[in-house]
């Protein structure tokens, strides 16, 4: 008998949205196959056999925009499970940016798993997740894509007794449509010593038709946030220890759709069909089995927020009632419990180690909301700092002052090239792709030498600009944006002239400098936040002057290669 | 042998060009200054300082006064190259009338004069071809009026072509000791192979034949080595007094000395053996043949060419100071140039005519 416990949320326009990425995320492809029953109470994880295939690739299909997170969803989504969602070591198989044939094979292995449990007369329950782009008719895992009739299919073929599908992604709620799911029948579990429930749950981050987002904040998307958060505890409403799909589904489906109210693209809801067959309720995570854990007081009441202290990451974000105390389980650790009441928010320091931790209220500090929210506790966007080294050879600009230098006074260049190394620290505003900062760029010219005879008489310079950059970005890829940037500094030269008898004199000048540019930029090569650029600009720096009243413009057109970190 | 082989070689070197890479004027960017005179130029007539070019330390020259000029030697010889590249930078006013001069051989008399124009510190470039042979050109720089002129740079060098179709610049006859191909191209009328150096080298500009023996010359002169006009060319051939240099002095035969030897181009005290054993040797290199040179046996009144030589510790007579060819030399700027375009060392070696305390 089947039964829609949950009503299948379809067809509404999808959420909130970063408006220049738009094809933007996909959230939850969850599937879930229901196999056996927990073993030894709710609050403990069953004694079947696990298995979960989680997958992310941040790579863009035909014509969409780079994700910037979901491969980290799927690597947080393993963690989880792998502290608190009841696996065994080995059973959680994360795959990251994989091709339709990588993710085939990981498939098929997970088939050839769960059939040999099966032959041994052990049921097994299969956690599928994906996040990353997909569109109504198929997963785009970069340039090619994995129709989604076909993972619907391959996914079917696992001999699990209980499936659990997530989706994270746009319009993965197609999955189900695809799929043709009946409404589930109303089940629940009621043995510990196998699987009474059986089928397929599919939990999609967004309606067949919604965008679904990501957002910088949070690190991650709006989804797979809220359902983590669930997982860790705070979607446990019965407070029996487990997180139930049900449970699971109603809080991310609740905090999803109230976080992208308010974007620009619009309210994401998720949705969850079911295709079950049984009674009990099917668990996806146990918080209280987990080693760390951080408690909320009964007497705390507030909007409470936990960030990790270390990765500045909020880790869960809850509602908290005054009368009973809530639990949510975390990776041991420091973490910085935010509670906002009125227009003040206590920051309580907790450090939560193994068999957790009570918040303390008396070692909270408090603070205005304003500046909380300067600290990222409650700011609508977090805006990113990158750090830049680039570097530049390039032939000394020809001018009237190089020209009496070389053609005139019959000095020759040694080595003949100028070497620069620039330094800048820019911080992105908005969403546009703007970004602004400063820089400092030093530059030394190739030796002049005259050959006088006995002794020669030599001649360098330096230059040394400071100054503010401006830089416009434009994705282009996931890995690959374009820029175009425009400074203005001051410039310093020093020059150095030694002659025959090894006298030294040096001079010191002045000057503007300004600098006009564009390049590429190719991010995340080694590891998340890695770059290389490269480029070209024309630089304008008229600040040695000759004897002669002549200046010499120490710029020109130069081809730079830089190394940058973003974060 | 071996001594003959080094006054050779040491006379022989003198007949050969000197250039730096082809270059052929030192300091050519008004850089060395001794003091507040340059060190490789010399001031013909008026003053100069030091002004700044693009570059304060860059120094170049400025000629002050309405009448001032400049010149410097170059030890370059047709056998580097008949053809000159000449440049200069320089910043000449309206009012000032810049000259260039070139004097073939050195002999004091310029044979072409080049007008400057004014500029601003912009390059100026000629080709000039020099009529072969010639030993040493003279370039002078010089300036008249009340503007002001600063030279920058001056350079020349050896250019293999480029002076196609330029009517040479005739230095007229060579004087003595310049090299020549025959006798109309020496202002003695006499070109001769020259006795000092046997191997590999050009006849030279004489004034007597010494070929001629004692009818080279009149009555009580002879047919020797005369003092050095310029460092740029040999030692002179002409009529000397007869006897009439002293020990230490160079010679070209017996006559030419007081003690009636010349031994090795020098006039010495023995020949080829002393009595009692001693060594008839030479003082220094290229220098006189004097009995145990160095060994201070020699008495009160006896020959010698340092103190060494003395018993006493003391030889009277006049300083010698040579350049490394064993020509007498005052200073540096009279010897040929060693390396490049340096001058050579003017060293003290003994003294000549000198008789121990």
């Amino acid at each position: 008998m089947t039964q829609n416990r949950v009503p299948t949320i379809r067809g509404v326009a999808c959420h909130e949205a970063k408006a220049m990425r738009l094809p933007l995320l996909l959230p939850i492809l969850a599937w879930a196959l229901l196999g056996d029953a927990p073993p030894a109470g709710a609050d403990t994880p069953p004694a079947i056999a696990s298995y979960a295939l989680v997958v992310g690739s941040n790579l863009p299909g035909p014509g969409q925009a780079g994700l910037r997170y979901a491969e980290d969803d799927a690597r947080r989504v393993g963690a989880t499970l792998a502290e608190i969602g009841g696996y065994a070591a080995g059973a959680i198989d994360v795959l990251v940016r994989p091709t339709p044939d990588a993710l085939r094979q990981r498939l098929d292995q997970l088939t050839r798993r769960v059939t040999a449990d099966a032959a041994a007369g052990k049921q097994a329950r299969v956690l599928f997740y994906y996040s990353g782009h997909a569109r109504s008719t198929a997963i785009d895992l970069g340039p090619a894509a994995l129709p989604l009739e076909e993972l619907r299919q391959r996914l079917l073929a696992v001999p699990a007794t209980l499936k659990v599908v997530v989706l994270d992604a746009c319009q993965s709620g197609a999955f189900s449509r695809v799929k043709g799911a009946t409404p589930a029948a109303d089940f629940s579990f009621n043995s510990r010593q196998h699987l009474d429930a059986s089928g397929v749950a599919v939990l999609a981050s967004s309606s067949g038709s919604e965008l679904s987002q990501e957002s910088e904040l949070l690190r991650g998307s709006y989804f797979t946030h809220h359902l983590l958060v669930g997982l860790r505890g705070a979607g446990d409403a019965n407070r029996d220890g487990a997180v139930s799909v049900d449970e699971a589904y109603r809080y991310a489906y609740h905090h999803t759709l109230v976080a992208t109210a308010v974007t620009a693209v619009g309210g994401q809801h998720v949705s969850l069909e079911v295709e079950l067959k049984g009674h009990g309720e099917v668990p996806l995570s146990y918080p209280r089995a987990a080693t760390s854990s951080i408690e909320l007081p009964a007497q705390l009441a507030g909007y409470a927020l936990i960030q990790d202290r270390q990765a500045k990451a909020v880790v869960a974000e809850l509602q908290k009632a005054r009368g009973a105390p809530a639990r949510v389980a975390v990776a041991p650790g420091e973490y910085d419990v935010l509670v906002r009441t009125g227009e003040q928010v206590a920051r309580c320091p907790i450090t939560a180690g193994p068999g957790g931790a009570t918040v303390d209220l008396g070692r909270c500090t408090i603070e205005a909301v304003a500046a909380a929210a300067q600290k990222g506790a409650g700011a609508a966007f977090a805006p990113r700092w990158r750090v830049e080294l680039s570097g530049a050879l390039e032939r000394e600009r020809r001018d009237a002052y190089r020209a009496t230098l070389v053609d005139t006074f019959d000095y020759r260049e040694d080595g003949g090239l100028t070497a620069e190394a620039s330094l800048g620290v820019l911080r992105e505003y908005g969403h546009r792709g703007l970004w602004l900062g400063g820089f400092a760029a030093q530059a030394a010219s190739p030796t002049y030498i005259f050959d006088a005879g006995e002794q020669p008489l030599r001649f360098r310079w330096q230059t040394t600009r400071v100054g503010a950059l401006a830089q416009g970005e434009h994705r282009l890829g996931h890995t690959l944006t374009a820029f175009a940037r425009g400074a203005a500094a001051l410039g310093i030269g020093w020059t150095r002239f030694v002659d025959q008898g090894g006298a030294v004199t040096r001079e010191v000048f002045a000057g503007p400098a300004v600098e006009l540019g564009a390049g590429l930029r190719l991010e995340n090569l080694w590891r998340h936040g890695l770059g290389m650029s490269f480029g070209g600009s024309f630089e304008y720096a008229p600040i040695l002057e000759n004897e002669l009243g002549e200046r010499h413009d120490s710029g020109g057109v130069r081809f730079r290669y830089g190394l940058s970190y973003t974060w | 042998m071996q001594k003959l082989s080094l006054l050779v070689l040491g006379l022989a070197g003198t007949q050969l060009g000197a250039t730096d890479c082809g270059r052929v004027l030192r300091d050519p960017g008004f850089d060395l200054w001794c003091g507040e005179d340059l060190c490789s130029w010399k001031v013909v007539r008026g003053d100069v300082a030091r002004a700044p070019t693009w570059h304060a330390s860059d120094a170049g020259v400025e000629l002050v006064g309405e009448d001032a000029a400049i010149s410097q030697l170059a030890p370059v010889t047709s056998d580097d190259g008949a053809c000159i590249h000449f440049e200069l930078v320089a910043n000449v006013d309206d009012d000032a009338e810049v000259e260039l001069g070139l004097d073939v051989h050195g002999d004091g008399s310029l044979d072409r004069r080049e007008r400057l124009p004014a500029s601003k510190w912009k390059p100026l470039s000629y080709n000039l071809a020099i009529k072969a042979p010639f030993d040493g050109i003279r370039f002078e720089l010089s300036k008249r009026g009340s503007g002001r002129a600063v030279l920058g740079r001056i350079h020349a060098e050896i250019a293999g072509d480029g002076c196609g179709g330029l009517p040479p610049i005739d230095g007229g006859p060579a004087p003595l000791g310049g090299r020549c191909a025959g006798d109309a191209d020496c202002a003695s009328g006499l070109c001769r192979m020259d006795p000092t150096a046997f191997v590999g080298v050009k006849p030279r500009c004489v004034g007597c034949d010494p070929g001629l023996g004692p009818a080279a010359c009149g009555a009580g002169m002879v047919c020797g080595l005369g003092e050095p006009r310029s460092p740029v060319r040999d030692l002179p051939i002409e009529c000397v007094p007869q006897r009439g240099d002293e020990l230490g002095e160079l010679c070209l035969t017996s006559g030419e000395c007081a003690s009636q030897i010349c031994n090795f181009f020098a006039c010495s005290s023995c020949v080829n053996a002393c009595g009692g054993g001693e060594p008839c040797e030479p003082a220094w290199t290229l220098g006189p043949s004097v009995c145990a040179p160095g060994e201070g046996r020699r008495a009160s009144g006896e020959p010698c060419a340092t103190d060494a030589d003395c018993a006493s510790g003391a030889c009277n007579g006049a300083v010698r100071r040579t350049c490394d060819d064993g020509r007498p030399c005052g200073n540096p700027g009279d010897c040929p140039a060693a390396d490049g375009l340096t001058p050579g060392e003017c060293t003290t070696v003994g003294v000549t005519g000198g008789s121990c305390q």
